[in-house]
């Protein structure tokens, strides 16, 4: 079993201590982390808690590792870990299809009010972009006129619910 | 046809902390009014800034954002409410629960993620954001608009406790 030197658990204690204070920075939240983890059984009592702690946030980031790396590394923007968490609107897209017929032709509105809008946040890149019968289109004036093809197919009907048979 | 909008936009904190700035005094005002205490309001506004951030890439600048962010302040407020009533009973419920699963007591990581459920919201969200997600301070704080006091005495509150709750049920495990 290997042992701690003094000198060496001063170091880690003031770390620890710093740690709990909330004052370490990520880069001395990843060196804590990986002296637990090469020191496995060999820390004193008190210091189990912190490393059972420090041991969760590993299996959480390998976990979170998984996930980005099949989904696609963010490397240009040298952001590693992006939260994957399921945002409010992804919450309601995942409810039962009640609001769909009725949210249609205002979806299509909405796309092509949008795709300016958003640009406009994040700068001139055009990096947003819409599907249109399985093509995709990043030209808000053709995304615009399709929207309004479809709401004036929408509009000249002389059911109105026959928007919901479109969708079968 | 069928037409799907798809937003791929990635915002950067700085960004992000660009469009709703401006909105964070009116907020702080209207999270001061629920919970009638500043330090109160503030955690609010932080927790309504961080679940913002949870929706940003859906965020539309020209929308009604204070709006929106008041309505989730008002949420969180209710949740808030919730919690408390909740956590009071924190200790004892916990016990139930790992004396029900002695074997879990070895178990340490899934100990901890139990505690940190048991924590106030805007300490495990930052707490995620900080240990998991890989957030620094300097972008936590362009996020939730907090102080750097404030960041570090959420981030020391929310590590305290973890140590403590898990020392408490491991010395009771032991005495089992």
């Amino acid at each position: 079993m290997r042992t701690i030197s003094d000198q060496k658990r001063l170091d880690i204690r003031t770390l620890i201590e710093r740690y709990m204070a909330g004052e370490t920075t990520n880069e001395e939240e990843t060196t804590l982390r990986q002296w637990f983890r090469l020191a496995g059984d060999a820390v004193p009592d008190e210091w189990r808690p912190l490393r059972a702690m420090l041991s969760f946030v590993d299996e959480e980031r390998d976990a979170l590792d998984k996930v980005t790396e099949s989904k696609g590394n963010d490397s240009d923007t040298g952001e590693h870990y992006k939260p994957n968490r399921m945002t409010l609107v992804m919450r309601c897209l995942h409810r039962p299809r009640t609001w769909i017929s009725s949210a249609v032709a205002a979806a299509a509105v909405g796309t092509a009010l949008l795709v300016p809008r958003f640009t406009s946040i994040v700068g001139s890149e055009p990096q947003n972009y819409a599907v249109i019968d399985g093509k995709v289109y990043t030209n808000p004036k053709i995304v615009k006129e399709e929207a309004m093809d479809a709401l004036q197919t929408v509009a000249t009907d002389d059911d109105p619910f026959s928007a919901l048979n479109m969708m079968q | 046809m069928f037409i799907r909008y798809i937003d791929v936009t990635v915002m950067k904190p700085s960004e992000f902390n660009h469009i709703i700035l401006p909105m964070r005094d009116e907020l702080l005002r209207y999270a001061l009014r629920l919970t009638g205490s500043a330090d109160n309001a503030d955690e609010l506004v932080q927790e309504t800034m961080l679940r913002l951030w949870g929706m940003r890439s859906r965020l539309n600048a020209e929308g009604n954002l204070a709006a929106l962010a008041m309505t989730i302040a008002r949420n969180c407020h209710l949740d808030q409410l919730r919690h408390e009533s909740h956590s009071a009973q924190m200790t004892e419920h916990m016990d139930v629960a790992i004396e029900d699963r002695g074997a879990e007591l070895r178990d340490e990581t899934r100990l901890i993620r139990s505690i940190i459920a048991q924590l106030p919201p805007l300490q495990q969200q930052i707490f995620r954001m900080k240990e998991i997600d890989g957030y620094t301070a300097d972008e936590i704080m362009q996020i939730t608009g907090c102080t750097a006091d404030n960041l570090r005495r959420n981030l020391s509150r929310a590590r305290m406790k973890i140590r403590e709750t898990y020392m408490q049920i491991m010395m009771k495990g032991e005495k089992q």
